[in-house]
Formats: structure tokens, C-alpha cells, sequence
């Protein structure tokens, strides 16, 4: 990473009002600088510039909160105005408020670092819960930094559902973090939903740390938004763990969303399944990485992955690089990835049998999606989901 | 010592075979590079006004990039001020005909089991041995010119065909390309100069065989093949070099120009030293190759069994610009001690229906690093662009490590791309199968890593297929982890 | 020809040939049966040398040699053939380059010139024969893709070409329909000599109606429980090894 882009980190500084441990996260900040325009981990999607282009850090928007926004679900849900928990909004009770603790890692990485420095608080949420949690963020500020850390106990199942709420109108920046620990034999489920609007900026950090015998799940599902940035790390830190990370990116328009996703088995006998599938129509733009780390410890690790992809329309751009690092020999590693267009013989098929050639597409697309869907498990979301799809496919 | 690491000892304490030199008397350059160096290269070389002007853009274009560092290698700085650029074996006037080069140079390559006595050749195969800073002999000169073929040293190419040589160098791997390419554009030596006329199905192989002597001397030669419309023509290329504790620089440029329904076929099988077991000295080979299918319908096709150097960063690429042309990539790439690979291709389609195929074999072993890094950039005028691509790995102990890095980039809908890749282990079931059919442990690990990278080796033409399958169940032998 | 004694092997700690004693002589045709788990492919794994079992007790000698000294491709040289349960898929590599290999290296320890590729091919030819194998299958990568009795056919074959004295066949029939048996049993009863020996290893009787044994032998939680006949396969093909279970816990 080289520094760069000062002029943003200059422009926020005298909004900075953190405490010491926020300091010193400013400090690793302005020494790791943000991402350049050369920065291979941010080659696709030149995020120091566009957001110099269109953000304005500073302004403060009155909130937009909309209760229709929330599912209709049983279970607790977590309401954060740009960045802050609404403890009345909320139905949680002991989902607490901290003070931003001591960043203990992603030293290096610019945006984790970010958001230590500026969020305004810290909720720590524990697992206990039978019904799965909702957790929004309704954003109207032009600069918010949500944080959170959840901890699954030992043992414990516990899904969280996330889901990010800006105004139309108005140019925001959401730069988000959460992190799990996931306990001893405990499985961690997290699904997002991103269906943005054309002023969305958001960078969304995810990181995971799975103990022994535990399973982690992340489902993401984006649809909108002027830039989206995913960074979901799994670590997978004991023996016998699991990793599971499904996306599917259904984009139109001028949407831009590029998931980094990576997952890095460090003991033996650890799994990881990765599958991600884009549609790109429009003038949009999708983008895959996807690593795959082996350490010399992790023997007898399978690791898959695959990313397969269609481009629907001459302007659409996609740029996929998995990436295997493998330093263990005793392992299954394997990684695919394909694009292509529609299948016509497919299409033609079907026409013959008398289906229209729109619904002929719409339904070879819905099939090719669906494969990402198979794991929410909160019927409220698997709707929204389901229904989004179906409304971008027509 | 259990079984395995006696065999990993044995195996890594394998000496490498070519690993010894000759003392000729030379005639070098100063150690160190400015433009005074750059002067007295052009001036040995006798070259023409416009050529030394040309090295001299390139090194002041040089001198502002950065190394890059970007690839999965490390290695100390290199300090570009105590090379030599320049080493040339001397001889006393230039040889007319092979009979008056100097004998020990031919026992040179004797010795490396090349000869430089057309009796003696394979007829099917022409070859320009260079050794260090220039060309010593190519054979079958006359034959080849006869169909209107040249195929000669570089610097001789430069005062017999200078209309060709001043239209394409530098014509696909532009000077400034990438810090080494620059450097070498500055430097270059010697090299050799292929060029099929219209129409010309080349009858025999062409090959340059190079090799380093001197120490302290970088190699850096450059290639250029020009097949004009409706030709063909296959050419080899081979490489050793002694075996010296320091690190010597091996930055090398090729070109390839394919005209319409042309196809040139390059193989190289890479032997430079590969530094000891402690991963002291060896080649560092910084290498760009690249070729331009600029006709409809052409092909060019890059098969490479990269089983030398310390390190190795080397992309042959194709760039599609004709219609309905075919870029291809085989590679096998082996490494073992403390070699260090970062190699793939690039496959740049610009023109409607092109196709382009990648088979790429990794093999690690001892405490190596071998990694794949490809590119595939499907541009928004290529309709119907098809490419597949197949990476796979094999390690062998577990102190090695293997890493794929493929970039894909699609701007056309029409684009099928589609990229395959796996890692494995040699298998323990596989080598007792063998085992228990009476094969012993080394003659099974060759065995198994030969139908691994079969697919490549097949590529490879007659003539060397031998010597790599060779080379590969040598670098190999008994290392299983 | 092969006298194991007392043999103790196991895996991981695990013990599973809890002190084995065989005697196996030239001419004779030996059936090992059991329950799944007892024991029996452990046993065929060790005689191969297979190096992920310890021997911690007891002595195998074959033809008066100490087997457990040498290595699994000695063994082979000196005319020891398993016939894998689990035929290995090596990609790349045709069954005609593998046996070319094996055939000539085993030669060589037997101080052989090696074969060349005209006599390679006619002996070839010749054992195709003998379990109907086709040449195309002998030309693809070995066992890759084969189907379960192709890759059984496919290890007799390799038995004929190497013509070993002692063969071991580890559930040769499992997965075989009726007629790939017979063809496998015929190549093994063709290939018997009054010098050569078998060990038929297996779970079912059915094999040991076409392969017709000289004695039977159970094993059961690592040990020969009970030897006998073949009558004994047809006592166990009835009443299974239910009986044979309660017979050893009361002892």
C-alpha cells in the first residue's frame, strides 16, 4: 500500500474526536495511507478517487429512518443511525455500547483502520439468541463508520442479518466493519443484502475467526450501488473448521461491486467452499477475488472454490482473479471459474416448447442464480432475496 | 532419518551437470552501465547510427523506472553497477564459415551436447549459439537462405537487413515495456534473427542455444522472429551456465510477429543454473517474450519446461489482434531447493474469434516457490473470444509452496472464458502402486510427474522432447516428501 | 513358499493383526475370509510392504528370505503380486508404459536383459488375451476412468504380464457383475502353476466357486479364527459370521 490520497485523510481530521485507542488506529492510518491507484488489492475498483470525487465527508443529513424497511420477522432487530445504536428503535437489550477498543489486527488495512479511528462507538453483541438478529443501518451522513463485534459462544448457533438503508438523494459513504468470533464447535451465520441506490458508496469489511470444530457462513447478495466494496476474511485458526462464503452479484446500470473475499486454513483438517456467481447486465461492473490460503500446518485441507459469471449487455465489465497460496502438500485445492453469455441452444429450447424468449431467459438466469441462495435460512430473506432476483430478471 | 528425508537429502544434494566453464580469453566491458557503456557496446557491435540512439532513449527511460515487485520472488537488490554488459570470447577476426571458429568454443558446445558441425546435426535443426555477450556460429546458413530464410546472429542481422530489423524491433516489446526490457533494449548484445519469407514452411527447426561463461556478466540477448503471411516455422531454444556462487542476471527480450495464416511455434526448455541447495548464486532470468498474431488467422504458440535459475519472472504472452488468430501457452514449470518461479502468460484479445489455450504444470519441490500468474483480457471489439485455461500444481514435500494467481478481465459479452485449477500432493498410494509392481521410489516419482506434465511435454518437438523428459526426471529424481 | 508367524501389525497405535501364523505352500490356493474390519486387506498391505503399518511382532519369510526386510518393489522383484482392492489412478501414464517399466525394471533385479518393444508388445499381446482386455484400454491413462471391473481385469492382467509366484488378491470381486468374475477367476486359474501360490482374499464365497480353494481360513479381530476346507466358504456363504463371532467370545 503506498500513501496516497492525503487530501481525504487531511479533510476528515479535524472531525476526529476519538479516544486514545481511536488515536493510535489514526496514527497506523495516516502511515499506511490509502489505497493508490497502483494498489493491486484495489486494482478493479479505484476507491481513493471516487470517493475524493464524490463524497463529502463532513455533511450531516437529518436520519431516514423507515420502519417499513425492517423485516417482518420474529427476533430481535438492532437499529444504527449513521453509525449509532438506537437503543429505542432497538429490541435488544444487551447488545452494548463500548468504547472503540485497542485495533488488535488489520494494522494494515486502510479501511479497518478507518473505521476504528472515526466510528463513534462499539457494539459488542453475544450469542443466546434462538431467533436470528437484524442488524440496520440506516445512513443519511456522508461519512459513517458502524462497528461491530459479535462473539458466538461455544457451541452456539447464531445468524445475523444485515442490511445497509441510504437515501436516494443523497451521496453517503458507509464504512462498515464487523467481526466474529466463532466459539468452539459454534456455527456463525451472517447473509447481507445489498440492493443499494445509484448514491451508495459503501466498504464493507467482514472478518471471521472460527475455533476449533467451528463453521462459519457468509451469504452476500448485491444488487445496487455506485461502489460496493466487500472484504470478508475467514480465518480459520483450529482443527476440524469450516468456512462457507456464497455471493451472488446481479448488477445493472452504472452498479460497481467488487467482492475480496479470502479464506486461510492454518491447522489440519479444515474445509472451505466458496461459490459466487455474477450477472451482469447494463453498464455494470462486477468483480471477483477470491484467495484461498494454505499454511504448512494445515494438512488434509479441501478447499474449493468457483466463480461463474454472464455478461448480459456489450458495456458490462467483469474481472475475476482467484488466487490459491499453498504451502502444505497434503491438501485438495481446486478452483474454477467461468464466463460466458446465455446458453441460446438453452434458449431455443425452451422457445420451441412455446415460452416466450424473455421468459426463456429469465427463467435459464433464475436457475443459474439460485445455486447461491440454497443457505439463508430466515424466510423473511430468502423472500427479499428471491424477489429482488426476480424483479432484475423481469 | 526416515526414508523420505533421506531421499529428500539425496535429492537435494544433486549436483547440477552443466555447472562448469571454460577460460577463454575475453573481450569485455568495464564492469557498471552509463552511456559510456552503451557507446562502446554499439561501437563493438559496429552498429548504425539510429540503433545507438535507440539504446540510448532505452536506458534514459531506464533510469526512471522502478524494479517492479509485484511478483511472488524475493531476492536481494540487484546492483546494476557491478555487472558487466559486455563479455565476448575473442577471436581473432571474424569467422567466415564455421571451420575458422575457434576450436575450444566448439568443444564448448560439444560438451553441452551441442554441435556445431552440420554433419554431425540432426538435420532437421538449425542452430546460433551464443555465448555470453554474442553469437559464435550458425549453422546451416546457406541451406535456409536458399527458401529465402534468415536466420542468423542479431548483430549480423543488423548490417545485412536493417530495413527489418529497423521496422520490427522493438515493434511488440516496445523498449520501455517494463524495467527489464528497457534494460535489456539498452544492452543487448547479440541474439538471433529469424525471418520467414511469404509463404515458406520452414523445413527445419531453428534453435539458439545460450550460454552463460563469464562470471560477472549478465546476459542479455534478444530474439526477433518475423513470419510473414502464409509461412511457418518452429524454433527452440536452450540455456545453461556455470555454476558460480554470486547471482547472475539474465534479462532477455523476445518478439514474435506472426503476419496473415502465419504460425511460429517457441519452445524453450531453461536449464540456467539453479544455485545450490543452500540457494546460494544461480540465474536470476527477468525475461519478457512476447508475440503479436497481427494477421488474420495466424497462430503463435509458447510451450515452455522451465527447470533452471534461482529466479525466474517470465510471461510469454500473445497478443490477438487478427481475427480468428490462436495464442496457446504450455508450461512446465519445476522447481526445487530454493528456486523461486513466478511464470504464467498473458493473452490479450483485440480481434473476433480468437482463441487462446493455457496448460500450465507446477511442480514443487525442497523449499521452493513456484507460482502461476496468467492474464486473460478478453477487449471489447472481440467478438466471440474462447479461452481455457488449466493450471494445475504438484507438490512434493512440505516445505514448498505453490501459488496460482490468474487474472481475468472480460469486456465483451460474447467472451466464454473458463479456468480450471488444482493442487495436489504426489500420492503416497501412487508410488507404492508402482512399488508393488516392482518400480522403484525414484523411477515411480518420475513416472507419475511424466504423466502429470504429459500433456506439455507432448508439445514439445521431437528433438527436445527427449532432453526435457530427461531434465525433468533429473531435477526430480527421488524427491518425495 | 511364505510362513508368516506370529504377526503383529498395526496402525496409528492401533493394533489390527493381533498375531497372524500362515503357512502357504507352492501349488496351493489360500482363501482369507472375514468380516469387514477383521483384518484381511491389512494382512494383504503388509505382505506388499506397505509402509503406513508398523510390524511389531512376529516374522514373515518367503522362500527363506525375511520379507519384512525389504522394500515393496524388492518384493515385487522376487515375485510377490497384490492385486489391489482400490486399483490407483496415475494420470498421464498408460498401462503399457507402466508395465514396460515394471516388467523391465523387475528383470533387471532378476539380472534379465531388459525387454525391447517388439517382445514387450508380442508378450503383450499374448496375456490380453487371457482376460479379454482390449488395446485401446491399455493405451489410456492407468486406471483413470476405468470402470470397477476394467481396473479388477486390469490388475489381473498386470499379473499375467509379471507372472509372480506368490499372489495376493484383495477383494478381487468386489464389484464385479457375474461374467467380469469369471473372466477374472479364469486368468487366475490359467495363470496357476504347481510353482506359484495364491492368497484369495475375501468377503464372499461366490468368488471361491470359479478360484476353488485348497484351504480357508477366517480371520476375525486380527486373528485366524478358524481353518478348514472349502466347505468351510460354503459353511460361512449360509450361516454368515454370526456364528463364527459367538464361537470366539466364548472362548
Amino acid at each position: 500500500m503506498i500513501k496516497d490520497a492525503p487530501a481525504i485523510l487531511e479533510n476528515i481530521a479535524s472531525t476526529f474526536k476519538g479516544n486514545k485507542a481511536q488515536k493510535s488506529a489514526l496514527d497506523m492510518l495516516n502511515e499506511v495511507g490509502l489505497p493508490h491507484r497502483k494498489s493491486e488489492a484495489y486494482k478493479f475498483t479505484p476507491i481513493t478517487s471516487l470517493l475524493e470525487k464524490n463524497i463529502d465527508f463532513q455533511s450531516i443529513v437529518a436520519d431516514v429512518f423507515d420502519a417499513d424497511k425492517l423485516y417482518d420477522e420474529a427476533g430481535s432487530h438492532l437499529v444504527f443511525i449513521n453509525g449509532e445504536l438506537d437503543i429505542e428503535k432497538s429490541t435488544i437489550a444487551d447488545a452494548l455500547k463500548f468504547e472503540v477498543a485497542e485495533v488488535s489486527e488489520g494494522k494494515h488495512d486502510p479501511f479497518s483502520l478507518l473505521n476504528a479511528a472515526y466510528a463513534k462507538e462499539e457494539i459488542r453483541i453475544e450469542s443466546g439468541y434462538e431467533e436470528p438478529v437484524f442488524v440496520y443501518h440506516f445512513n443519511s451522513n456522508g461519512f459513517t463508520n458502524p462497528r461491530i463485534k459479535v462473539n458466538v459462544k461455544d457451541g452456539h448457533t447464531f445468524r445475523i442479518i444485515e442490511k445497509l438503508i441510504t437515501p436516494e438523494e443523497q451521496k453517503t459513504f458507509t464504512n462498515s466493519y464487523i467481526d466474529f468470533n466463532v466459539g468452539k464447535n459454534a456455527f456463525g451465520y451472517h447473509t447481507k443484502v445489498q440492493n443499494y441506490n445509484a448514491e451508495t458508496f459503501s466498504h464493507e469489511t467482514v472478518v471471521a475467526h472460527v475455533s476449533r470444530d467451528g463453521q462459519f457462513y457468509n451469504n452476500t447478495f448485491s444488487f445496487e450501488g455506485a461502489m460496493v466494496r466487500n472484504n470478508l476474511t475467514i480465518n480459520l485458526e483450529d482443527e476440524n473448521t469450516e468456512g462457507h462464503m456464497y455471493g451472488l452479484f446481479l448488477l445493472d446500470k452504472k452498479s460497481h461491486v467488487d467482492n475480496n473475499t479470502s479464506v486461510d486454513h492454518t491447522k489440519p483438517n479444515s474445509f472451505s467452499n466458496e461459490l459466487y456467481k455474477g450477472i451482469l447486465d447494463e453498464k455494470s461492473t462486477g468483480v471477483f477475488n477470491g484467495k484461498i490460503y494454505v499454511r504448512q500446518d494445515a494438512q488434509k485441507t479441501n478447499a474449493f472454490q468457483s466463480n461463474n459469471n454472464i455478461l448480459l449487455s456489450e458495456d458490462a465489465t467483469l474481472h475475476t482473479k482467484p488466487q490459491l497460496e499453498i504451502w502444505a502438500d497434503d491438501v485438495k485445492c481446486s478452483h474454477g471459474c467461468t464466463s460466458g453469455q446465455l446458453d441460446e441452444d438453452a434458449i431455443f429450447y425452451l422457445r420451441a416448447r412455446g415460452i416466450k424468449e424473455k421468459n426463456a431467459k429469465a427463467m435459464i438466469l433464475k436457475a443459474f442464480a439460485i445455486e447461491t441462495m440454497q443457505h439463508i435460512k430466515v424466510e423473511s430473506v430468502k423472500e427479499e432475496v428471491q424477489q429482488l432476483v426476480d424483479l432484475k430478471l423481469g | 532419518m526416515s526414508t523420505d528425508e533421506q531421499i529428500l537429502e539425496e535429492f537435494t544434494s544433486k549436483e547440477y551437470e552443466h555447472g562448469w566453464s571454460v577460460d577463454f580469453e575475453a573481450d569485455e566491458a568495464p564492469l557498471g552501465i552509463n552511456d559510456d557503456i552503451i557507446r562502446f557496446i554499439s561501437a563493438k557491435k559496429e552498429e548504425p547510427e539510429w540503433l545507438l540512439e535507440w539504446r540510448l532513449k532505452a536506458f534514459k527511460q531506464w533510469q526512471k523506472m522502478t524494479e517492479p515487485n509485484w511478483a511472488n520472488v524475493k531476492y536481494p537488490k540487484v546492483d546494476y553497477q557491478s555487472i558487466r554488459y559486455y563479455s565476448a570470447p575473442k577471436q581473432d577476426k571474424k569467422p567466415k564459415s564455421l571451420d575458422e571458429v575457434d576450436p575450444e568454443l566448439l568443444k564448448t558446445f560439444e560438451r553441452l551436447g551441442i554441435s556445431l558441425q552440420e554433419q554431425k546435426r540432426l538435420t532437421g535443426v538449425a542452430v546460433d549459439a551464443v555465448i555470453d555477450s554474442v553469437s559464435v556460429a550458425t549453422t546451416f546458413k546457406e541451406k535456409l537462405s536458399e527458401l529465402g530464410v534468415i536466420f542468423c546472429s542479431f548483430s549480423e542481422a543488423v548490417h545485412e537487413h536493417p530495413e527489418l530489423i529497423k521496422k520490427y524491433l522493438g515493434s511488440v516489446v516496445p523498449a520501455n515495456d517494463n524495467y527489464f526490457a528497457a534494460l535489456n533494449s539498452a544492452v543487448f548484445s547479440d541474439g538471433s534473427f529469424c525471418y520467414i519469407p511469404k509463404g515458406v514452411r520452414c523445413p527445419m527447426e531453428l534453435s539458439t542455444y545460450f550460454r552463460i561463461n563469464a562470471a560477472n556478466t549478465g546476459q542479455f540477448e534478444r530474439t526477433l522472429i518475423v513470419a510473414e503471411d502464409d509461412s511457418y516455422v518452429s524454433y527452440l531454444e536452450g540455456c545453461t551456465a556455470p555454476q558460480r556462487d554470486e547471482n547472475q542476471l539474465h534479462a532477455a527480450v523476445v518478439e514474435i510477429y506472426a503476419a496473415k495464416n502465419a504460425e511460429v511455434k517457441y519452445s524453450t526448455v531453461q536449464n540456467w543454473y539453479p544455485g545450490d541447495k543452500n540457494g546460494k548464486g544461480g540465474i536470476y532470468n527477468f525475461v519478457t517474450k512476447r508475440g503479436i498474431c497481427a494477421g488474420d488467422h495466424s497462430k503463435i504458440s509458447w510451450t515452455q519446461v522451465e527447470t533452471g535459475s534461482a529466479v525466474t519472472w517470465k510471461y510469454p504472452s500473445c497478443i490477438l489482434k487478427g481475427d480468428n488468430s490462436i495464442g496457446e501457452f504450455y508450461s512446465v514449470a519445476v522447481t526445487n531447493n530454493h528456486q523461486q518461479a513466478d511464470t504464467g502468460t498473458k493473452m490479450i484479445h483485440l480481434g473476433k474469434n480468437t482463441r487462446s489455450r493455457i496448460v500450465s504444470k507446477g511442480i514443487s519441490a525442497g523449499k521452493s516457490q513456484n507460482s502461476y500468474r496468467g492474464q486473460v483480457e478478453i477487449m471489447k471489439r472481440a467478438e466471440n473470444a474462447r479461452n481455457f485455461s488449466q493450471c494445475d500444481s504438484l507438490l512434493m514435500g512440505d516445505k514448498c509452496g505453490a501459488h496460482t494467481f490468474p487474472y481475468i478481465d472480460i469486456k465483451n459479452k460474447s467472451a466464454q472464458v473458463e479456468h480450471e485449477a488444482t493442487t495436489s500432493k504426489i500420492g503416497e498410494d501412487q508410488i507404492f502402486y508402482c512399488q508393488q509392481r516392482g518400480i522403484d521410489e525414484e523411477t515411480a516419482v518420475a513416472l507419475i510427474v511424466g504423466g502429470f506434465a504429459k500433456e506439455v511435454m507432448n508439445k514439445l518437438p521431437m528433438e527436445f522432447a527427449v532432453e526435457a523428459r530427461k531434465l525433468l526426471a533429473l531435477t526430480l529424481e527421488g524427491s518425495v516428501g | 513358499m511364505i510362513s508368516i508367524k506370529n504377526l503383529h501389525a498395526s496402525i496409528e497405535d492401533k493394533e489390527i493383526l493381533k498375531g497372524i501364523d500362515l503357512e502357504v505352500k507352492a501349488g496351493e490356493v489360500h482363501a482369507i475370509m472375514g468380516p469387514n474390519g477383521s483384518g484381511k486387506s491389512t494382512l494383504a498391505s503388509v505382505l506388499a510392504g506397505r509402509e503406513d503399518y508398523e510390524i511389531t511382532e512376529g516374522s514373515v519369510t518367503f522362500e527363506n528370505e525375511d520379507l519384512l526386510e525389504l522394500s515393496p518393489e524388492e518384493r515385487a522383484q522376487k515375485g510377490i503380486f497384490l492385486a489391489f482392492q482400490y486399483p490407483v489412478e496415475i494420470p498421464g501414464v498408460s498401462t503399457t508404459n507402466f508395465l514396460k517399466t515394471a516388467i523391465n525394471q523387475v528383470r533387471e533385479a532378476r539380472g534379465q536383459k531388459a525387454l525391447d518393444a517388439v517382445h514387450f508388445l508380442k508378450l503383450m499381446k499374448e496375456k490380453m488375451k487371457l482376460v479379454d482386455i482390449d488395446q485401446a484400454l491399455l493405451s489410456r491413462s492407468l486406471n483413470e476412468g476405468f470402470s470397477g471391473g476394467e481396473k479388477k481385469r486390469n490388475e489381473i492382467f498386470q499379473m499375467a504380464m509379471l507372472e509372480p509366484k506368490l499372489a495376493v488378491l484383495d477383494e478381487t470381486d468386489s464389484g464385479l457383475d457375474i461374467d467380469a468374475l469369471k473372466i477374472v477367476a479364469d486368468g487366475v486359474n490359467t495363470l496357476k502353476t504347481k510353482d506359484t501360490a495364491t492368497i484369495v482374499v475375501t468377503h464372499y464365497q461366490r468368488l471361491l466357486e470359479y478360484i476353488v480353494p485348497d484351504y480357508v481360513h477366517v480371520l476375525y479381530q486380527g486373528r485366524i479364527v478358524k481353518s478348514g476346507d472349502k466347505s468351510l466358504a460354503f459353511e460361512l456363504e449360509e450361516k454368515g459370521y454370526d456364528w463364527i463371532k459367538e464361537e470366539v467370545a466364548a472362548i
